[in-house]
């Protein structure tokens, strides 16, 4: 017990450090306040979310609903924490060479899952099991039920998914661009998950209280489903509902022997895991022939930094998922507008419940024309590829601060690298919308405009941050792609840059007219741009690249 | 080459290096002239490492000045980095490319043309027995394999200056002997070699110059000869570190006392 509680501390020392990386006081406070406002976000959203059920007569669904959404949490942090967690960790030769049992070594690590697991998933739970207590049924027997819900529903689906990510990553590794097959198919399934969603919700929002009647059906039915498909929710909602010991113990049990079970399967048989996931896929040697072909390519140091750019961006996944989604938000927009129609849309009340009729949105077709570019912004701010771009360079940052290039030339190749796809992105996404005659060419341009202008002066002002104070010392890609100060300044500014830019857009737009709100939005483009060129200077002459 | 034809490869002057309250070095001077193969040694934590870095131009110095071939390499860090040619005690090179895409990245970096480029990865990555997994990524390299490779990308512009911290460690026998051939090879056309080692029984016998250090000064510096005299450059090491360094040196010469050109 005592070398397992060693361990754990080990593994909770490692965890804080990810939490607050660094020394920067403001830098840590904004990732506490961002964590907060995160956390209070989600539990304003699923208390809303249980309300809605409540709404609807499916209260009784709720145990089984806050259940399922446990595990799935769990099964979701699990998979993407088991690689350096559990598997591929750098410290696994130290590790396994002390003199204590391997079941001990494997059962902390779990542990430390586990415990990360039931933490998130307690914060998708409880506001949950908050509503069914408040709004349904509220006994000493339902508390007790709820209390033990939070502790033990992420036990099971973090034992399966410590195995699913085992399985993927002992695959990924046996492919060359695994990294990347595993980003493009994320990304594909994330495209697919949001163009769902959406037809679910453009659906829903579709006619009056015949849609209202069918979504409650669907829901009802959802439910059932959910209950069926992950039975320990079944089991708690039998529990809860009808006061069943049977079924209570059904789920503790459960809850305790899958994962004892794992535990057991995962200690026996770690060590050749471990083997099986650091054999890399090596390639064939080249021909002399290939060798010299491939060896003869040339790209200027500009080119060549660019290119190894968007290398360390589709080499690391977390990377990848931080940074591409916005490119992806963007078309997707363009192209369900495109497809819908701006004035369908919001005739759907699919956003926020809007529902204009044809003759309102005549009258303030400008007024929506005009705060369309600001989603695009919001999109922007989610590609900030370069605000961390210095940091990420991690241990290898000797390779770039070696090199016979002025500051300007790195850095120049590292905005280039984010803001040139941007830019296209952007570009493609104005043209489909003016294509589509959603927009004329002045909505085009303010698209383009404002959308660059304000994504160019954020990632600036990250990247002035990042290569002033850059942090080269991580651990995880997670420190810099997350949580790092550089980003949370770009999503953070950009948000109530967004906001705050398109509210004024709107206001001067239904005061002063359509013009006053183009002038507003490109004016800020236009001087996006030229701010974010003067911070690139000023970063080029204070910049640390090493 | 805009350097002066007759200046040192490297020249450090009263070089002074501190982290906060500590100072790391303490007003070094030596110099290295064309041909020659420097060989820098000292305990762990002397100050070796955080000379090299200031030399290829990682981190900035805080006092003192230190040129290439005349370049001061503050002045004009660029030309002076264009150079030097860096090879660190921990190969830490980007995983996501393969082995052939470093070296390529790297030649574009130094602009090294398309021929010259081929032929020296080609003859390189074959002396180093490397070629068969240029192709590969190099998260699948072994830490000699990344040793190797870093190797083959600091010769790849055929440098002025060649500076390594700790090169040997990783290799095997077989291409451990390779490198310092190719470094023979490289002092041999006019360049010149820096390298930290602890492992003194290799700059005994490659190193035609050499430099003790301890606690962030130079306690020895001269020819190999003349600074291990009749005993071996371990014995000397030993005396020298043990006893501080003060007053007289090993073999009776006079060890620096105060600041002064090591050549």
């Amino acid at each position: 017990m005592r070398t397992f509680l060693i361990l754990m501390r080990v593994q909770m020392h490692a965890l804080i450090r990810s939490l607050t990386p660094g020394s920067r006081r403001i830098g840590m406070a904004l990732a506490v306040v961002a964590g907060v406002l995160l956390v209070a976000f989600a539990a304003l959203y699923l208390a809303v979310l249980g309300l809605t059920l409540v709404s609807f007569g499916l209260g009784s669904a709720l145990p089984a609903f806050a259940v399922a959404l446990s595990a799935l949490v769990g099964v979701v942090f699990t998979f993407l924490k088991a690689n350096g967690t559990l598997f591929g960790l750098t410290d696994f030769d130290l590790v396994m060479s002390l003199p204590v049992p391997r079941r001990t070594v494997v059962a902390a690590r779990v542990a430390a899952l586990y415990t990360s697991a039931m933490f998130m998933g307690a914060v998708a739970s409880v506001p949950v099991w908050a509503v069914y207590l408040a709004c349904v049924a509220c006994s000493p027997w339902a508390v007790a039920c709820a209390a033990l819900s939070v502790l033990l529903a992420p036990a099971v689906p973090t034992a399966i998914a410590t195995f699913l990510a085992f399985g993927v990553n002992a695959l990924a590794s046996r492919f060359r661009h695994a990294n990347l097959v595993y980003i493009v198919i994320s990304l594909i399934a994330f495209t697919a998950l949001v163009v769902v969603l959406y037809g679910f919700s453009f659906t829903a929002g579709a006619d009056g209280d015949a849609a209202m009647e069918q979504l409650a059906g669907g829901l009802a039915a959802m439910s059932s489903l959910l209950s069926l498909g992950w039975p320990p929710a079944a089991w708690m909602g039998d529990a809860v509902a009808n006061g069943s010991v049977a079924a209570l113990a059904a789920f503790i049990g459960v809850s305790l022997a899958v994962p004892a079970l794992a535990l057991e399967i995962m200690q026996r048989n770690y060590l050749r895991i471990n083997a099986a996931l650091t054999a890399h896929a090596r390639c064939r040697a080249l021909t002399a022939g290939e060798l010299r072909h491939r060896s003869g390519r040339t790209a200027s140091p500009f080119k060549a930094i660019a290119l190894k750019e968007f290398r360390t961006l589709l080499g690391i996944p977390s990377y990848a998922f931080n940074c591409l989604f916005g490119y992806l938000f963007m078309l997707v927009i363009a192209v369900a507008l495109s497809v819908v129609g701006l004035e369908g849309m919001l005739g759907s009340g699919v956003i926020d419940g809007v529902e204009l009729s044809a003759a309102e949105y005549r009258a303030i077709s400008g007024v929506v024309a005009n705060a369309l570019p600001w989603a695009f912004v919001f999109c922007g701010i989610m590609c900030p590829s370069a605000a961390c771009s210095v940091s990420i360079e991690g241990k290898n940052a000797w390779v770039l601060a070696a090199a016979p290039l002025p500051v300007r030339t790195i850095l120049g190749a590292k905005l280039a690298s984010n803001a040139l796809p941007v830019a296209a992105t952007l570009a493609v996404s104005a043209l489909v919308l003016l294509v589509s005659g959603q927009v004329d060419a002045l909505g085009a341009a303010e698209v383009l405009v404002t959308g660059f202008g304000a994504f160019f002066l954020m990632v600036n002002i990250g990247l002035s941050s990042d290569a002033r104070k850059p942090n080269f010392s991580w651990m995880s890609p997670n420190e810099v792609v997350k949580r790092g100060f550089p980003i949370m300044i770009v999503i953070l500014g950009g948000m109530v840059l967004a906001f705050g830019g398109g509210a004024v857009s709107f206001v001067l737009s239904l005061n002063l007219g359509v013009t006053a709100g183009v002038l507003w939005n490109l004016g800020i483009g236009a001087l996006g741009m030229l701010g974010g060129w003067l911070v690139f200077r000023f970063t080029c002459r204070t910049a640390r690249l090493a | 080459m805009n350097s002066p034809a007759d200046a040192p490869v490297l020249s450090v002057s009263h070089f002074q290096k501190r982290y906060g309250d500590t100072i790391a070095v303490r007003d070094l001077s030596l110099t290295v002239e064309p041909g020659d193969i420097y060989g820098f040694i000292g305990h762990n934590g002397a100050g070796k490492t955080t000379l090299i870095r200031s030399i290829v131009g990682v981190q900035p110095i805080d006092g003192g000045s230190i040129s290439v071939a005349g370049i001061d390499v503050t002045a004009d860090p660029v030309a002076a980095k264009r150079l030097c040619a860096y090879v660190p005690d921990n190969p830490d090179v980007y995983d996501f490319m393969t082995g052939l895409q470093y070296l390529a990245f790297i030649a574009d970096i130094f602009e090294v043309p398309v021929r010259d480029r081929q032929a020296r990865i080609e003859e390189y990555a074959r002396r180093l027995e490397l070629t068969d997994a240029l192709a590969s990524p190099i998260a699948s390299y072994s830490h000699g394999m990344r040793q190797k490779l870093v190797v083959i990308g600091a010769l790849i512009h055929e440098p002025r200056l060649l500076v390594l911290d700790e090169p040997f460690v990783g290799l095997d026998p077989l291409v451990s002997h390779e490198l310092k051939r190719m470094l023979h090879e490289l002092a041999a056309r006019g360049g010149a070699v820096f390298f930290s080692s602890h492992v003194l029984e290799v700059v005994e016998k490659l190193c035609n110059k050499v430099a003790i250090i301890r606690h962030g000064q130079i306690v020895a510096a001269g020819t190999t000869d003349e600074v291990r005299g009749d005993d071996t450059l371990e014995e000397v090491f030993l005396e020298l570190v043990e006893d501080g360094g003060a007053g007289t040196g090993a073999m009776g010469k006079p060890a620096p006392s105060s600041p002064s050109e090591h050549r």
